[in-house]
């Protein structure tokens, strides 16, 4: 079996985040530190798993990203996948999932993929679109926030049971080849293995700019960035710690919310 | 006259959900705008009565696409057949709930049509030259504007970020079962397992003290246990990720793919404030919040907030109750 697995670096999430006015995007600072998508690792231990499984299994992994990307390609290969690629993208820019996911799919078309895993969405964008958009392109079948997979009932298909809402599942088989964005929570993604993260280190990665996939102008563009507005007052306690304490109690009181 | 604003309503077997009716309140305002027709599309298997319904409670002409094999939700069906229905319809517009339904095909929709997609939206600004729509990114700390470029935009908007429309004077039903070939499925057919039953209800609960990421330990837990102790009528419950670590059981997660809370009292104790999770408590009475990190998204819906530890604050809160 020959799996695909697409990953993104993020910004920690407690990351600051601030407005570049010079370049109408974010600012994240030079001290910010990055990661992979959490999603992302999801997909990978899955993917890891299966060729635990069926060891003829081969793994790529590939990004999206500028050059400190390739940190989170190597951290896959750490976890157990095999080869690794990096479309390159210009560094603290925004850029579109139109074209993320249409440079994705042309590399995907060198070689037949019979899974190709992404996560369901990026925990920094949150657009959940370069998943889906690479099946469409690729006409494969696509399956959204896949919570299980299981391959052991052939090697034609794969059962998978994807999240819908109020803790229902919507469960059975989907034909392979096809494209699942893996939803948390479907395994504990496990830390790199030393040897296999130094190995990957010396290893090179296939590496494409992300031009040669041009697909043309976006249909849609970002306009710019603001903060959010608030939805409520967002009153702010001063203090110390026991004074923060103290005025919480009060407040609380008065709404008669604490006895 | 430019085209439409289409919404595509979400039902499950006949059963609209609410997401729909908030798409209603959001295409009535982009009227106002833009100065274009509203029209709904539904398919399903025997939905006519659920057209009538739909389109007598909103004053929509609602187009209907019936077929056996549209009785439960497909990826690979819906984005062909709405395909086909919009080729025709050529909207400005087509609008769709960012749920699990709908998350799932507006892309690869979007492709096929040729359109724009904005996917989360959260609100929208309409411009002297053309609508921006604003989406959460960075967890909710900033907002982008993202203006469409191509002559239909497919847009699924965050659950919660409209009202639903309630019907207010009954109108005349309006709709038109359309013609369109649906093919079988190739991609495989899923079916829905139902929910498993817990005994917990988050929302009878009146006081609601929810941990999230920031909690750092799985023995914090105690803290926020603790915490909510201080309080009559209250539970814990989590965000997402509490719940994926396996802290506590699913029953108790709060969010898009959790419950829909509206308690007296919600305490936030290190949760960053994700959209998914604020789709969940938006409708608490009075919020309060707990985070390390100054920029948290879940400020800004917060009546009150703390930049605190919670290690320390939680312990010297709970200290002050009993001394009092």
């Amino acid at each position: 079996m020959k799996i695909l697995v697409c990953v993104k670096q993020v910004p920690e999430s407690d990351a600051p985040v601030s407005i570049d006015d010079a370049t109408g995007w974010v600012s994240l600072g030079g001290a910010a530190t990055y990661a992979m998508n959490r999603f992302d690792e999801c997909a990978v231990e899955e993917a890891v798993r299966i060729k635990e499984a069926y060891p003829d299994t081969v793994i790529d992994v590939v990004t999206a990203g500028p050059e400190r990307a390739e940190a989170v390609v190597r951290r896959a290969m750490g976890m157990g996948a095999d080869n690794g690629a990096h479309i390159l993208t210009a560094a603290d820019t925004y850029v579109d999932a139109f074209k993320t996911a249409a440079a994705i799919a042309a590399y995907a078309r060198k070689q037949p993929y019979d899974l190709i895993l992404t996560g369901a969405m990026s925990e920094d964008l949150m657009q959940a679109q370069v998943g889906p958009l690479v099946a469409a392109h690729l006409g494969m079948a696509c399956v959204t926030s896949t919570i299980a997979i299981d391959l052991s009932a052939g090697t034609d298909r794969v059962y998978v049971e994807r999240e819908v809402e109020g803790g229902c599942r919507e469960v059975g088989d989907i034909r392979l080849p096809a494209l699942l964005t893996i939803q948390t929570g479907i395994n504990t993604p496990r830390y790199p293995a030393l040897s296999k993260l130094l190995r990957a280190n010396s290893r090179e990665l296939e590496i494409v700019d992300l031009d040669v996939f041009d697909p043309g102008d976006s249909p849609q563009a970002l306009e710019g960035v603001a903060l959010p507005e608030k939805t409520r007052d967002a009153v702010f306690l001063e203090g110390s710690t026991a004074q923060k304490a103290g005025q919480l109690l009060n407040i609380l009181r008065e709404r008669s919310l604490i006895t | 006259m430019k085209g439409p604003i289409t919404i595509i309503v979400e039902h499950v077997r006949g059963v609209v959900r609410p997401a729909a009716y908030e798409l209603v309140t959001l295409a009535g305002k982009m009227q106002s705008a833009c100065r274009v027709d509203i029209r709904a599309v539904i398919l399903g298997d025997d939905i006519g009565g659920c057209a009538e319904k739909f389109s007598a409670d909103c004053g929509v002409p609602v187009a209907v696409v019936s077929d056996s094999r549209l009785r439960d939700y497909s990826a690979e069906l819906y984005t062909a057949v709405l395909a086909d229905v919009l080729k025709r319809m050529e909207p400005s517009f087509v609008c769709v709930p960012h749920s699990s339904q709908g998350a799932d095909f507006a892309s690869g929709l979007a492709l096929r049509l040729g359109a724009a997609c904005i996917t989360g939206v959260e609100g929208y600004h309409a411009a002297e030259d053309g609508m921006l729509f604003y989406r959460p990114i960075f967890g909710g700390k900033i907002r982008a504007a993202i203006r469409p470029k191509a002559a239909t935009t497919v847009l699924t908007l965050q659950p919660g970020s409209c009202r639903p429309h309630t019907a207010d004077a009954a109108a005349d039903a309006q709709v038109d079962t359309l013609d369109v070939a649906v093919a079988d499925r190739r991609w495989g057919e899923l079916t829905t397992r139902p929910a498993e039953k817990t005994g917990v209800d988050l929302t009878e609960a009146k006081v609601l003290v929810a941990a999230g990421r920031g909690i750092g330990e799985e023995e914090n837990l105690e803290l926020v246990r603790r915490l909510a102790e201080q309080f009559p009528q209250s539970a814990i419950c989590g965000s997402r990720p509490i719940i994926d670590a396996g802290w506590m059981p699913y029953s108790r997660q709060v969010g898009v793919t959790g419950a829909t809370v509206s308690p007296e009292l919600y305490v936030a104790c290190g949760i960053s404030g994700a959209v998914q999770h604020l789709s969940g408590m938006r409708g608490a009475g009075f919020v309060v919040s707990v985070n390390s990190d100054p920029g948290a998204a879940i400020f800004n819906a917060s009546d009150i907030c703390i930049v605190e530890d919670l290690k320390v604050f939680i312990p010297q809160f709970i200290q002050l109750v009993d001394e009092q």
